[in-house]
């Protein structure tokens, strides 16, 4: 073989040897990118799903305690990157939607009740209140990072209340509110959020959502008409159940002498009641008038609840 | 002319014999089959060491997913814990068995939630009983997933019901575990 043959031959292996390096290298950079996002998208995942697992974690005991008219935590619960929080709620769980790096993840929350908007931003502030239909039913918890002004013939109990929480979000004024908190009204229909408190009517975004008590007029305040339409029915199922274990409970203690047989009557319209209101939520004020007189049975003797 | 005919009689190597033409190319042809075989096995070699860079790859892969994966897993069990630790004391303060009074879990109020689906308020467990240690012993199944448990966390309680002394009824209470699996 001539010298230009073995040139020629070993130019060739060393073209292919070039071709080779070149494809494999191409394949193992395409590898190491693919895998690489691969790893950013799941640690983004986890973070999130951990963001997620650990907010339903710290509601916990907002759900548990309570038992003073309400609680506020002092400092805000700080997230590690601005997160957006999404809320919607199905029959009995509620879902929150952490978006965070470009992505979302989702969590089912159970046995909670978290009125909110769709929140955005790094600090969140939370405070609960019991909802009592005449016993406590469960905390309302109520997530909001954003600032809450009272103005207008805030009833005294509620700008009481207010002042007691010291929360930075949420004011009440008599003279004007920021221009950057949402107003809510009490005496006049010119704010952001209207409360009519005698009729029980709290309007906001071109709805008017009823309420009855304290704790479900600020979760109208706070949170979404849909947020609150759903989680008012999953309350009303738990106070159904809650309803039938303390008939039971009743019967229980007629065995051991305690007559309750009147609590249990009303307790059996309380029942009737809260068949209307989920039919029509309108109806709550006499689901209201119902646990009223569920109260004035409970016998101080022997309690049921 | 004679130059004509000895440049004719050479050939492109300058060899003026055919046959000693013949027998170098004779001589070449195991040459150029061993310059093949040397590009195969240049060509092996650098398959075999693509294919052992990728192994290891694979392999350091593997380690870092399996890092990854005990991580994610210890997380997890960190989650749960702390989700069973705050759903137990939080089940201490439910409304459906909470002493009306004082501070305490009414087992009337225990028994009368048999037969109720309570699942949603214990949601993420698979177990939550009651066992009474003194002066009671009594053992009480609020919830049961069916699932057994890996683990459990227990939280001492007042257990009590309302007793009719004759004159008036009085909370009789027993100390016990409220107990949680996960």
């Amino acid at each position: 073989m001539s010298k230009t043959g073995v040139l020629s031959m070993n130019k060739r292996g060393q073209d292919f040897a070039l071709i080779f390096s070149i494809v494999v290298g191409a394949l193992i950079i395409i590898m190491g990118f693919y895998t690489a996002s691969n790893f950013i998208q799941i640690s983004n995942l986890r973070q999130r799903a951990e963001i997620a697992n650990r907010l339903d974690i710290v509601l916990n005991p907002f759900s548990s305690l309570g038992e003073n008219p309400s609680l506020a935590l002092g400092k805000p619960i700080e997230m590690p990157e601005n997160i957006a929080l999404n809320f919607s709620c199905s029959g009995d769980s509620q879902k929150i939607k952490v978006t965070a790096n470009g992505g979302t993840s989702s969590y089912e929350s159970y046995g909670k009740y978290i009125f909110s908007e769709n929140l955005m931003g790094k600090k969140f502030y939370i405070f609960s209140k019991p909802l009592e239909m005449p016993w406590k039913v469960d905390n309302l918890m109520y997530l909001i990072s954003k600032e809450y002004c009272f103005i207008n013939d805030v009833p005294k109990e509620i700008e009481q209340e207010i002042r007691t929480l010291k929360s930075d979000k949420l004011t009440v004024s008599s003279t004007g509110c920021p221009d950057s908190s949402t107003t809510v009204c009490f005496g006049s229909r010119q704010c952001d959020i209207n409360v009519d408190y005698g009729n029980g009517i709290v309007e906001k975004q071109n709805a008017e959502i009823p309420f009855a008590g304290d704790a479900l007029m600020y979760a109208a305040i706070f949170s979404s008409p849909e947020v609150y339409s759903c989680n008012l029915q999953r309350l009303l199922s738990r106070l159904d159940v809650q309803s039938d274990i303390y008939i039971n409970d009743c019967q229980r203690l007629a065995l051991k002498g305690c007559d309750n047989s009147a609590l249990e009557q009303s307790i059996n319209v309380l029942k009737e009641n809260l068949g209307y209101v989920l039919a029509d939520p309108m109806t709550i004020s006499d689901l209201k008038n119902a646990a009223d007189d569920v109260q004035s049975k409970n016998r101080i003797a022997c309690p049921v609840f | 002319m004679e130059n004509k005919n000895s440049t004719l009689m050479r050939n492109k190597w300058g060899n003026h014999n055919t046959s000693k033409r013949q027998g170098f190319l004779a001589c070449q042809k195991p040459g150029r089959t061993n310059l093949n075989k040397r590009g195969q096995l240049k060509t092996q070699e650098l398959a075999f060491v693509v294919l052992a860079i990728t192994l290891l790859a694979v392999l350091a892969f593997l380690f870092y997913l399996r890092m990854q994966l005990s991580q994610l897993q210890e997380t997890s069990q960190q989650l749960n814990e702390q989700r069973a630790i705050s759903l137990r004391d939080k089940i201490v303060n439910l409304p459906e068995f909470k002493c009306s009074v004082t501070d305490c879990m009414d087992k009337d109020k225990v028994l009368s939630s048999e037969g109720k689906d309570l699942s949603n308020l214990f949601h993420g467990l698979n177990n939550v009983k009651i066992i009474e240690i003194y002066p009671g012993d009594e053992k009480l199944t609020l919830y049961d997933s069916g699932k057994p448990s890996n683990a459990s966390y227990s939280t001492f309680i007042d257990s009590c019901s309302q007793e009719n002394l004759g004159d008036r009824f009085k909370y009789n209470c027993s100390v016990a575990l409220l107990e949680v699996g996960i």
